[in-house]
């Protein structure tokens, strides 16, 4: 415990100076005539009452500088060698396109403050949206609409069954699926825009989510429906 | 799944103001406010951490998680275990992860002889969070001097409410519509701490001396300390000098006292003192005066009723509650990011705090610490146990010209105060 003279105030810190008005503190300066070496041991000053905190080097934060940066410059070199040599095809497209996603994914994939189903839904959006990217990149074909989307809901509501089956809070899935049927719904206006060619794979791609939803809540009694209450209350 | 089938899940909707707070929040705004009581002996970790599992359960509030509706934000029990007590490594107030902390929106750390509850504004506010608090303490007490329990049995404190009504919409009459304040106010600008830390000096004042100062005066505790802090900025930040931007503060008021209720959620409501330093020769008895006259005229019941009333009928506009949660959120953050820097900073008062008189000689002080959020370089958070009023700083900014100010008024209005920081004013450069 010291005594600033200036503010007139007693300090707890274990400190040589006031915080307030950085003066020198009163015992400190008696201890200083009576005792240099004394001084150099309350060189440190510091808080009794708070640890002393070691900020934290940030590893992640650092690879996420790595994979922005490198990711930056393949598609600049990519580019440019692609402009010097240009043979009717843009290729470094798919590079641009591909490092993008790459960068996304380890800058999601490891967000702290997402959880696990959002990460899934949103990498695999941004997947389908890569699927689309890479296609018209290579001169359209149709397989991104008519196969990758809907393969990716079929995954994802694999991955849902087997979740809900493998964990006690099976209900906390119902809002993923309800979310699957709805982006499945919209697939459907491809239809009329001549994107999707092959309506059997659309109609199943709906049907997939919608029927496992169906079966959830049938078979899900109380617990569904509670859920479905919760999340829909207005 | 037949053979899953879990006991039913509670959940409950958010309070009024709650429904802000999952919105704003980031990790440089966290909205977390820690309250600390510090013991007369240092912590035993395993048996606070068994407190805390025996003290959870009893408070719906606390044991639960926040989830995403559709519609609304909504919280639901959590299944999972208590949250680890750890040891203070980290910078107060930290934003609360709850995939970090088994979906958990509190932690609860120590560091020597201090105990932190760290609240996540969502659960409640600082008086729902102090009634948690001091159950935590409560049971660890009982645990570590067994002759407590004899004396006070094994239950909880009768004083301790596990009330969770919304006391907003239990309280509300329709109302005419507010404007949200949206007039700048003066921001305290400075070389700025790293962006994950901040400032904090406690100042421990003489209550005995603080109450004889305000009756001086003729007016509240709560009124005084404003009003030196607005002294203290219009002498030492603006020098004396006029400035064309108000000196605004927000107030949180607990409406508990006002509305006869004893809630565990959040139910309270910000009034602002407003000192607009148009000259230079202000004395710090009309600073006194403007800011007492700002806040009688505030705070009284109907007046307090006004303000949260609209915030209410809104909530219950079926049109409104029928837009989805993501629009909503919109138009809730454009309506924050406009009014967040109509305030130069907050000043909390928690009041007096009382424990069970069995536990008195085993609790040394209580203090409240708050979060930095955009605009606001600077807040203060006051509390006061037995014969000591503790005012903590909370600042985004190295200079300390304003609590200096603040403390040098007190100490010449003849109040002894003594100081403590956490030590970042230290740090080499």
């Amino acid at each position: 415990m010291s005594k600033c003279n200036r503010c007139n105030i007693t300090i707890y810190d274990d400190t040589v100076k006031c915080p307030l008005c950085n003066g020198v503190l009163n015992d400190l300066e008696e201890r200083i005539q009576q005792d240099s070496a004394n001084m150099e041991e309350k060189q440190e000053s510091k808080s009794l009452t708070y640890p002393s905190l070691k900020r934290k080097f940030q590893k992640l934060r650092l690879v996420t500088r790595i994979v922005y940066f490198a990711s930056i410059v393949a598609s600049f070199v990519c580019v440019l060698v692609n402009v010097l040599t240009f043979k009717e095809f843009w290729w470094s497209w798919i590079v641009v396109a591909g490092l993008a996603y790459a960068c996304f994914t380890v800058t999601y994939s490891t967000a702290k403050s997402t959880g696990h189903r959002t990460k899934i839904l949103i990498q695999a959006l941004g997947a389908c949206i890569l699927a689309v990217v890479l296609d018209y990149i290579i001169g359209y074909r149709g397989w991104s609409f008519n196969f990758f989307i809907p393969g990716a809901v079929v995954s994802i509501t694999l991955t849902v069954i087997v979740l809900m089956a493998a964990t006690e809070n099976w209900q906390n899935y119902i809002y993923m699926l309800i979310i699957l049927v709805a982006f499945s719904l919209l697939y459907l206006i491809f239809i009329p825009l001549k994107l999707v060619t092959f309506e059997i794979v659309s109609i199943g791609t709906v049907a997939f989510p919608s029927l496992t939803l169906l079966w959830v809540v049938f078979f899900g009694d109380r617990a569904a429906h509670n859920e479905i209450k919760r999340r829909f209350h207005v | 799944m037949a053979g899953k089938r879990t006991s039913e899940m509670r959940w409950d909707k958010l309070d009024n103001t709650a429904n802000l707070f999952p919105v704003i929040v980031s990790e440089e705004v966290t909205n977390v406010y820690r309250l600390t009581v510090t013991l007369k002996e240092d912590i035993d970790p395993e048996l606070l951490q068994k407190a805390l599992d025996r003290v959870l359960p009893f408070f719906d509030v606390f044991h639960s998680k926040l989830k995403k509706g559709f519609f609304w934000y909504y919280f639901e029990t959590n299944k999972k275990p208590a949250p680890r007590v750890k040891e203070e490594n980290e910078v107060p107030c930290r934003y609360i992860n709850p995939y970090e902390n088994n979906d958990y929106l509190f932690r609860v750390n120590y560091y020597k002889n201090r105990i932190n509850l760290e609240v996540f504004h969502v659960l409640t506010d600082a008086n729902g969070a102090l009634m948690f608090l001091k159950e935590l303490t409560y049971q660890y007490l009982r645990y570590k001097f067994p002759e407590l329990e004899k004396q006070v049995g094994t239950g909880l404190n009768a004083e301790t409410s596990l009330d969770r009504e919304d006391s907003y919409l239990k309280n509300y009459k329709k109302s005419a519509k507010k404007a949200y304040k949206t007039e700048k106010a003066l921001i305290i600008k400075g070389e700025k701490f790293p962006y994950d830390s901040f400032g904090i000096i406690h100042g421990h004042l003489n209550l005995r001396q603080l109450k004889d100062v305000a009756k001086k005066y003729e007016v509240t505790v709560n009124q005084y300390l404003i009003a030196v802090v607005f002294w203290s900025i219009y002498k030492e930040y603006l020098n004396g000098q006029p400035c064309k931007r108000p000196i605004s503060s927000v107030i949180p008021v607990n409406l508990r006292p006002y509305f006869d209720s004893n809630t565990t959620k959040n139910f309270f409501v910000v009034v602002s003192a407003v000192f607009r330093a148009d000259r230079d020769d202000y004395t710090f008895e009309e600073v006194l005066k403007i800011v007492k006259d700002c806040l009688n005229e505030q705070i009284n019941k109907e007046s307090l009723e006004k303000l949260f009333s609209y915030n209410v009928s809104n909530e219950k506009n079926i049109v409104i509650r029928a837009i989805p949660l993501f629009i909503k959120n919109i138009a809730m953050k454009s309506i924050f990011l406009k009014s967040k820097k109509a305030n130069t900073m907050s000043v909390t008062n928690l009041g007096v705090c009382k424990v069970d008189e069995a536990y008195k000689e085993y609790i040394e002080h209580f203090y409240m610490t708050l979060s930095m959020s955009t605009g606001q370089n600077i807040k203060g958070a006051v509390v006061s146990y037995e014969d000591t009023c503790i005012f903590t700083f909370s600042a985004a900014i190295r200079e300390t010209a304003i609590q200096k100010g603040f403390f040098k008024k007190l100490v010449s209005d003849g109040i002894s105060v003594a100081i403590e920081s956490n030590g970042v004013y230290y740090e080499q450069m």
